[in-house]
């Protein structure tokens, strides 16, 4: 993984964990769609890694770090995969059934992450990227 | 919270973040940023967001809402969608103060001299917004 690759998925993984703390926390309509979320998301891209828990829908992340008990592991080795999944402009759905991302633990809270990556996308990718 | 207020607080986050991985990774600019000791506000005027970010023994400390009390500099912006240009890399923030489109109170030399600090991370991540480079 070069530099740059490393850098890129850095910051993506920032616009999504800080952009989850920040939504949960502000935004009502995702408070109220997601109020009963619970889990720890561990994501792993190349060696870049961070995990986020949310707690009855508000999400905390920590980076370059592994939780020793999440509930669902997303791990995406083609860089270039992971930028677009991580950009919104390839869904999770469709590289998990591609075998671009591979997803262990509880598949049906991961697909849960996936909606709320989806709101995420919706409300901010075309003023971040 | 608008959209473009959300969006610019992660623009200028990711790239705080980034400036303090990219001393963990790169020698160089660790070597640019040791004994700078800074600490820089943004103002988006009339409600935010503001933000401050303290520079001191080469270790970086990002506040994304919130106003210093005591800065070296404070950048003061208009307009969100110029913001937005600049922390996505399309609008150099050194052209945006030499053309008054940022107005800056406080010690301006210092902030000429660091802008490295945000311009080299372009090359790195604005290829994620569209730049080339």
């Amino acid at each position: 993984m070069d530099l740059k690759d490393k850098m890129q998925i850095k910051a993506l993984f920032y616009y999504v964990g800080r952009g989850l703390e920040v939504v949960s926390r502000t935004n009502e309509d995702f408070q109220e769609e997601f109020e009963t979320l619970d889990g720890i998301f561990q994501w792993h891209v190349g060696e870049v890694s961070m995990y986020l828990i949310a707690k009855k829908g508000v999400f905390e992340t920590h980076y370059d770090v592994i939780h020793d008990a999440p509930d669902v592991i997303f791990t995406v080795e083609d860089i270039e995969k992971a930028k677009e999944i991580l950009k919104g402009s390839l869904d999770g759905t469709s590289a998990y059934m591609a075998g671009d991302m591979n997803i262990q633990g509880d598949i049906g809270m991961g697909q849960k992450f996936a909606t709320v990556s989806e709101v995420l996308v919706e409300e901010l990718s075309d003023l971040l990227l | 919270m608008t959209k473009k207020k959300i969006a610019l607080r992660m623009l200028l986050g990711g790239l705080h973040y980034c400036a303090s991985e990219l001393i963990k990774e790169d020698p160089n600019y660790k070597a640019k940023i040791e004994g700078i000791n800074a600490i820089m506000q943004w103002k988006s005027v009339p409600d935010g967001p503001n933000t401050y970010t303290i520079i001191k023994d080469t270790k970086i400390e990002f506040n994304d809402d919130g106003i210093h009390e005591h800065p070296d500099f404070t950048m003061i912006c208009k307009d969100l969608d110029l913001g937005l240009e600049i922390f996505k890399g399309r609008n150099p923030i050194s052209k945006a103060i030499k053309n008054g489109d940022i107005e800056v109170i406080g010690d301006k030399e210092k902030l000429l001299k660091i802008t490295f600090y945000l311009e080299d991370l372009i090359p790195l991540i604005g290829e994620l917004a569209g730049v080339q480079v």
